[in-house]
């Protein structure tokens, strides 16, 4: 299995730039995810990495090879489409050995990985059917199962599960993950569902316009946010941001006298409290005044005021507290992410 | 009361057109089949039930008609393959990133807008004996002058050739469209799985252009036996009955030798080759490999 290593990667349509020097690394038997926004090039990478488009400039190496050049049936990689793209006139069983068929494997050698690949993913009964007499899960199996048949060393997949209800996603994201550990796969995933990504990625790789914005496990990436984007992007309820202003005594959120870092600059800051991190103090702690409360049976989500800026506190249970109440809520000084207004760059303690 | 004026409007919307079809197109059918039990009236004799006489006369006595049938039968073993391959090629090729794509295609499309007649009329040049393009290409290679309407064993080819080049453009749309309509992803796909685009197009585009095939194809055969304008412009079936098809030698029957007995029966015939494509179309394009 292989090591893939993008470098400085681009892709321009025109004026348009799709990928702006990107660079990662998908560790052998690794999975990575490519996350981001809509039109941020995640699918324009991919492609790249298949080779059904043309890089502007940058390499592509797998295992160390460069392949940046090479016809994608020359990459032995595999790849799952959006859209399946199974083919419509053949039924089940053909549309899993089309490659093999091509690639003239043997016929009992086609039957062979043929009967291992339904098994492994439970397609044994529908094997005489037509794409169109199956449901979305069951196409988005027979698409895996093509991709598992190849033996490719590679796996691309782009946005495999979009095309699915929540509940079926979830059951086929496991199946996947699994799949990938049982194979041994190296896979390189595109989706735009922080959760898909943060639920199955060995690794995260980050887009925004055509840039890698971090890239890191998703516990570095939820952890340690390298900018404004990332802090925003990753997690449910997001990381509240509020924007801070210099104090007396230190940095103050914007629009009140309340001093979260004593003896430190605020003015082109900005404070990013994750929801959990952030719990209600009894006595004193730091005053906020309630705007509403959201119950969502294991706990509740308050929105809450600090002068101008607004914050998320998520409460376990339910928590009763009409809007307009004041309260206290305090945060232990490890939960403090600080960033560059201006540049959205994370600023380490200082 | 009102359901009953509505259902009179109703009758009345529709009547045009059923006046129209009853009147030019199943009564003639009906009286066709009625004179061809009959004689040709002629001068002060009327017409007599003469039974199934046109019919053997048909099949025993008339070399013409046995030639004419076999002539629109190789006309339509020769065009339709040809018309619906070349079109087949063609729609493939501006399918294609080619430069200048939009000029090809409207190029191909070019004798579909032009009436056969005048189609027919553009080729008599081509076709002229002596300074006829054609033949002004054969001399400049040092080749004998060839007569291609006029000798008997180029008439037949020479008006194919016309039909095939009128024909191809018409139905390369079709094929054009139904190409269009495959998602480009099928063959990102195929080629990922290591088909080059030959092995794409046989494996994947030809097989999901089926059922266009099978549409355009009954087409064609329907035309091979309906449209002889270019027979009357070009050759007049000659020589010698050489490039006669069917419904010409039908025409020649009616109004020029006023056998209309004989003709009416010729036109029985006619139609049932005609009904018989349409069963045959109707039966397939129900059984027609459905995708989705
Ligand atoms: N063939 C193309 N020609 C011109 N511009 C393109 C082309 N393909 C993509 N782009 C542009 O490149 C940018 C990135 O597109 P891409 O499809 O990679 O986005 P994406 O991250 O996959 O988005 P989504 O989540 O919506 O699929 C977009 O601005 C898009 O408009
Ligand atoms: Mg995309």
């Amino acid at each position: 299995m292989p090591e893939v290593r993008i470098e400085r990667l681009a892709k321009r349509f025109g004026a348009t730039v799709a990928v702006d020097e990107v660079s990662f690394t998908v560790e052998d038997g690794s999975l990575a995810v490519l996350l981001g926004p809509s039109g941020c090039g995640k699918s324009t990478t991919l492609r790249l990495v298949a080779g059904l488009e043309t890089a502007s400039s940058g390499r592509i190496l797998v295992d160390g090879k460069d392949v940046t050049a090479l016809p994608p049936p020359a990459r032995g990689l595999a790849m799952v489409f959006q859209s399946y793209a199974l083919f419509p006139h053949l039924d089940v069983a053909r549309n899993i050995t089309f490659g093999l068929e091509v690639r003239r494997v043997p016929k009992a050698e086609r039957q062979r990985r043929l009967a291992a690949a339904a098994a492994l993913l439970g397609l044994e009964g529908l094997l005489a059917r037509k794409p169109a007499q199956l449901s979305g899960g069951q196409q988005q199996r027979v698409a895996l199962a093509r991709a598992i048949v190849a033996e490719a060393r590679l796996c691309l997949m782009d946005e495999p599960l979009s095309n699915l209800d929540a509940k079926l996603r979830q059951e086929m994201r496991k199946e996947i993950r699994e799949l990938q550990r049982r194979l041994g796969m190296t896979m390189l995933y595109v989706t735009h569902d922080q959760v898909e990504a943060m639920t199955m990625a060995d690794r995260i790789v980050l887009l925004k316009d055509g840039r890698v914005e971090q890239v890191g496990t998703p516990a570095e990436l939820y952890g340690r946010p390298a900018t404004l984007f990332a802090a925003s992007f990753l997690g449910t309820p997001p990381m509240s941001l509020l924007a801070l202003e210099d104090g007396p005594e230190g940095a103050v959120v914007a629009g009140s006298s309340t001093c979260v870092l004593p003896g430190r600059p605020g003015r082109g800051r900005v404070l990013g409290l994750r929801p959990e991190a952030v719990r209600l103090a009894d006595g004193d702690g730091h005053r906020a005044v309630v705007e509403g409360v959201e119950f969502l049976g294991a706990d509740s989500h308050l929105t809450c005021r600090i002068g101008s800026e607004r914050l998320l506190v998520r409460a376990s249970g339910l928590v009763d507290l009409a809007p307009g109440t004041e309260i206290g809520l305090d945060w232990p000084a490890g939960a403090v992410h600080l960033f560059d207004a201006g540049s959205g760059r994370r600023i380490e303690a200082g | 009361m009102d359901r009953r004026i509505q259902a009179v409007y109703g009758w009345l919307l529709a009547l045009p057109a059923c006046v129209l079809l009853a009147a030019f197109t199943h009564w003639p059918a009906v009286a066709s089949l009625i004179d061809s039990f009959w004689s040709t009236p002629r001068g002060r004799r009327p017409a007599q039930f003469v039974g199934f006489e046109h019919y053997r006369r048909m099949l025993a006595d008339d070399p013409i008609f046995l030639q004419v049938v076999w002539n629109n039968f190789l006309y339509a073993l020769v065009t339709v393959p040809a018309a619906i391959g070349l079109a087949l090629l063609m729609a493939l090729l501006v399918n294609e990133r080619i430069r200048a794509r939009g000029l090809v295609r409207l190029a191909y499309f070019t004798p579909t807008v032009l009436p056969m007649v005048a189609a027919a009329n553009i080729w008599l040049f081509f076709y002229t004996p002596g300074y006829g393009l054609l033949n002004q290409i054969l001399s400049a290679f040092g080749l004998p002058d060839t007569n291609f309407l006029g000798s008997r064993d180029t008439a037949l080819w020479s008006v194919m050739v016309v039909t095939i080049w009128k024909e191809a453009g018409f139905f390369m749309i079709f094929y054009l469209a139904a190409l269009q309509a495959i998602p480009p992803v099928l063959e990102e796909a195929a080629r990922l799985e290591g088909a080059s685009h030959l092995v794409y197009l046989r494996r994947v585009a030809l097989p999901l252009l089926m059922p266009t095939t099978l549409f355009v194809l009954v087409n064609a055969l329907i035309g091979a036996f309906r449209v002889v304008d270019h027979v009357v412009a070009m050759t007049q079936g000659g020589p010698d009955n050489a490039s006669a098809l069917l419904l010409f030698y039908i025409y020649e029957t009616a109004f020029r030798f006023w056998d209309t007995g004989y003709a009416s029966a010729l036109t029985v015939v006619l139609l049932l080759v005609l009904g018989g494509i349409s069963i045959a179309q109707v039966r397939l394009l129900d059984r027609r490999i459905h995708y989705r």
